[in-house]
């Protein structure tokens, strides 16, 4: 696939900084992000301060201290909550187009010399793999936090699920925020923080069912959510995550569409 | 092929029309079934004591298979630690017939209400709440188990005896269902009547201390039956026709036995001790039994003149007083053995540096290798690779680590058994604490064998709403499976008592330059770390081994000399404990053996001087009891406590 506005997309950028036509300059190119030098080191500090503070909150009595003072070691839930707000913001940093400049949750792919484009679904698969490498580094020390928080292996994996699904939605939050927006001013980096706030703070008001932080809290406590009606909880939590992921995935597709139709560009699958 | 359309009419009609059969189905076996409940001894209980509760089910519909529940109810809202205990038995009624079954239960207020329960695959079929506080009494029960006694035979409230006429099908079919009962008259024209489950307990219950008074009876075939036997051998050398007895009169303090002739029974009761005669024919003989007492009164006290003689209670009162005093099942605090327990619980973190390790050079290589991405284009990809590569080694291996720590250490559990030995009475009282710790939310099931047991669940300090102290117990006719429901970094502690066959026997020569123990243990129990305690001293002894004799000799005079022990050398006692035992099973006894067992054991038997105490570890496993479909960490211990006898 030919690398196209390569070259001159930091000058065009500049020059057509708030003329969303140019969007689509974002969304072609296929420079890896995982190698991307601004991440990799803020993935890398990100990690050091995970591993300092579970350092910090390392259970400092016996096993037979906590049973029998019926209390919990709560290195699960500091570092899973501090984790989850840690990978979300750097999804939505990264949807947002704050921390590279090219997209990878949706590309346009440039097919010939007419100028015609079309989807590259493949960038959702490099998108779903991209927030996995971000979540990656943080594993092993997330092993460890659960393994002090005697969290069992299903509980474990459940947290991991649900941190990568939270961190799809805020990359989709970030990236239709940036088609709206754009990202290089206050009201796009203020919306963002919003929504940001809103899904891992707010949402609590709004039901605890779906908030995140509540979510962890109510696992590190080994407490159940029960049914909600007559759905299991995690069939109402991935409904929910899915739904979300949905309607970001709808607007993301339309807006591209109406830039691709404003450049006068088909929008057809390749 | 023709189309088959259900409209959403005709869906729900066919809806309402399934429901409809099923509550009816329901319905109509649980208008068939009628419950009767009986409390306790014909009607009467004690307070916090096991208590039989005889349900009689009737079945009028089609055969009935299901589970029973028997739910008793302790605490008060107000300090909001209302908890329940659940008694299950899976029944099964035939059509058109009754069944009666028999379940003893821990009631520990009269406040709630008893609650039985049917249930047919989980669906309750019958159901019925028992208010208790018309059965409830404070005093002890003396149990009449005769046809024709009548039920003033103990007048005394000094006694504070309330004495209890039943009928056969009341009485407990588990040893321990007699807690509330301080003594039983038996007739021995009562126990043809009794089930053989019946028997077992009362036999059970002499054995595990009980006090029993048998009278003769002029059915010289219920005294030779195999029952009697059981309790009894009774040698008969005749029969003598009376008026008066000139001894007994004498032994209760009245004048004369006013009414009709009676038969004198001249019997010899095997491996007895005569405490009265008339005219050398023993009148009243009394037998260890196990843990309990016998006494065999020579004359049919259901029949006259005793039956309706005047001072027939100052016979009654009189007999009560010959049992020895019951024995004092010393009692050391719950609380310092369930701490040692919780100490020595086999669920232990990793340890703390190679976990450490293991994230500080994942940190260290990453950053390393992030380093190098950064900065070296040429060998960027190169770096980037190496870097997945190793995320992928550290994170499959770190989650292999943490499977099979979360596997073997999430569950774990322990048992501290104490077995006391009184005297050479050869049976010994055990009481097992069982300890399960757990870190995760869990549901295990916990087998205990060797028939039925009085389970409680010891509650402690609850510091989370969701832990709670119910009970839940599932009984056959065989053993008791209890139902372990934890939450996460909780315990739970259960006790449980028995009574075993201990054949230990020692015998004491005592001079006064010397003392010599020779303890005979023909058990199969190896005995370890013991130790004498003697004038409030304590003395190391070698291990008694099983199927041996063991002699220990030494000189009170060299005894006097030893510092008599005082709490502050406790630790030191421990610390000689903790050396010795590093050999042994985990070195978990040496956890057990802290300084709070010492202590106890030092304030429990100082006073009693003169009287040796003998104390020591068996390895083996005494109770059986096991968790039920997996095997989890485990760790026994038995601490053995005996009185050895002087004389």
């Amino acid at each position: 696939m030919k690398r196209l506005f390569w070259n001159g997309r930091f000058q065009r950028h500049k020059n057509y900084n708030m003329n969303r036509n140019h969007i689509l300059d974002y969304f072609s190119g296929v420079d890896s992000p995982f190698k991307n030098k601004k991440l990799l080191s803020i993935l890398s500090n990100f990690v050091w301060l995970l591993f300092f503070i579970l350092l910090f909150i390392w259970p400092k009595q016996g096993f037979y201290f906590y049973v029998r003072e019926q209390d919990l070691p709560l290195t699960y839930l500091f570092i899973f909550e501090l984790t989850f707000v840690l990978i979300g913001y750097l999804n939505l940093k990264c949807g947002n187009g704050e921390v590279y400049i090219k997209m990878v949750i949706i590309r346009v792919k440039y097919i010939d010399a007419q100028e015609t484009y079309s989807f590259n679904y493949q960038g959702i698969f490099w998108s779903l793999l991209h927030v996995s490498f971000l979540l990656a580094p943080f594993l092993p020390i997330l092993l460890v936090a659960s393994l002090l928080s005697g969290i069992n292996i299903s509980g474990f994996l459940i947290s991991i699920a649900i941190i990568f699904q939270f961190s799809v939605v805020f990359r989709l939050i970030g990236v239709s925020n940036f088609l709206v927006l754009g990202n290089n001013n206050t009201l796009s980096y203020l919306i963002s923080r919003l929504f940001f706030i809103f899904v891992t703070g707010f949402s609590w008001y709004l039901s605890p069912f779906i908030n995140p932080i509540q979510i962890f809290i109510t696992f590190h406590f080994g407490r159940s959510f029960g049914e909600i009606g007559s759905i299991n909880y995690f069939y109402f939590l991935n409904g929910y995550l899915i739904l979300l992921i949905s309607v970001l995935s709808t607007i993301i597709f339309y807006v591209l569409r109406i830039y691709i139709k404003r450049e006068r560009l088909s929008l057809n699958e390749y | 092929m023709s189309k088959i359309k259900i409209t959403v009419n005709q869906f729900s009609y066919l809806l309402i029309f399934l429901i409809g059969i099923t509550s009816s189905t329901i319905f109509a076996q649980s208008s068939s079934i009628d419950i009767t409940t009986i409390i306790g001894f014909n009607g009467v209980f004690t307070l916090n004591t096991w208590t039989p509760v005889t349900i009689i089910i009737t079945n009028d519909g089609k055969q009935f298979k299901g589970e029973l529940q028997v739910i008793s109810t302790s605490g008060n809202e107000y300090q909001k630690n209302i908890n329940e205990s659940k008694y299950r038995q899976h029944i099964e009624i035939a059509p058109k017939s009754k069944k009666v079954f028999s379940k003893t239960i821990l009631i520990s207020t009269y406040a709630h209400p008893l609650k039985i329960k049917l249930f047919n695959r989980g669906t309750l079929i019958s159901s019925k709440s028992i208010n208790l506080r018309p059965f409830y009494t404070d005093k002890q029960l003396f149990l009449i188990l005769a046809n024709h006694l009548p039920n003033d035979i103990i007048k005394n409230p000094a006694l504070n005896l309330e004495t209890k006429i039943t009928h056969s099908r009341y009485l407990p079919e588990s040893w321990y269902g007699y807690d509330a009962v301080r003594y039983v008259y038996l007739h021995p024209d009562f126990l043809r009547l009794l089930t053989n489950r019946q028997f077992q307990a009362l036999k059970k219950w002499v054995n595990s201390g009980g006090q029993l008074i048998i009278s003769g009876s002029y059915n010289q075939g219920a005294l030779v039956s195999n029952r009697m036997r059981h309790l009894i051998k009774i040698d008969f050398q005749g029969v003598l026709k009376k008026n008066t007895l000139n001894a007994l009169t004498k032994f209760v303090g009245v004048r004369n036995i006013k009414g009709s002739t009676f038969l004198l029974l001249n019997h010899r009761v095997n491996q007895s001790e005569i405490i009265l005669k008339d005219d050398d024919i023993p009148l009243i003989q009394r037998k260890q039994f196990g843990l309990g007492d016998i006494i065999y009164v020579s004359l049919d006290l259901q029949e006259n003149p005793f039956r309706k003689w005047k001072d027939k209670y100052k016979l009654w009162e009189k007999l009560t007083k010959l049992f020895p005093t019951p024995v004092d099942l010393k009692q050391f605090s719950d609380k310092a053995i369930i701490s040692n327990m919780l100490f020595a619980a086999e669920t232990n973190y990793p340890s703390g540096w190679p976990v450490f390790m293991y994230l500080f050079s994942f940190v260290l290589i990453m950053t390393f290798l992030i380093k190098k991405i950064n900065q070296n284009k040429k060998g960027r990809t190169k770096a980037f690779k190496l870097f997945t590569g190793i995320l992928l080694i550290y994170i499959s291996s770190g989650f292999l680590i943490y499977t099979y720590f979360i596997k073997t250490n999430s569950f774990s559990y322990n048992t501290f058994t104490r077995l006391f030995l009184f005297g050479n009475r050869q049976f010994a009282m055990v009481e097992q604490l069982s300890g399960f710790y757990s870190l995760d939310k869990s549901e295990r099931q916990f087998e205990m064998n060797g028939g039925l047991h009085p389970i409680v669940i010891i509650p402690h300090e609850r510091k989370r709403s969701d832990i709670t102290f119910d009970l839940n117990i599932t009984e056959d006719k065989k053993n008791q499976i209890i139902k372990l429901d934890l939450n996460k970094w909780s315990h739970k502690f259960y006790k449980s008592k028995a009574v075993i066959k201990m054949p230990i026997q020692a015998d004491v020569e005592s001079t006064a330059d010397r003392l010599s123990i020779k303890i005979t243990n023909p058990t199969l129990y190896n005995i370890k770390e013991c130790y004498l305690f003697l004038n409030k001293r304590f003395i190391k002894i070698p291990d008694i081994s099983k199927k041996k004799s063991t002699r220990i000799a030494f000189s009170p005079k060299a005894l006097s000399t030893k510092a008599a022990y005082i709490p502050l050398e406790s630790k030191m006692i421990t610390k000689d404990t903790h050396k010795t035992n590093k050999i042994t099973q985990k070195n978990t006894r040496a956890k057990f053996l802290s300084e709070e067992l010492f202590l106890s054991i030092y304030h429990q038997y100082k006073t009693s001087e003169n009287q040796i105490h003998f104390f020591g570890w068996i390895e083996e496993k005494v109770l059986g009891s096991k968790l039920m479909g997996e095997s989890v960490n485990f760790d026994e211990a038995t601490f053995l406590e005996w009185t050895i006898p002087t004389t």
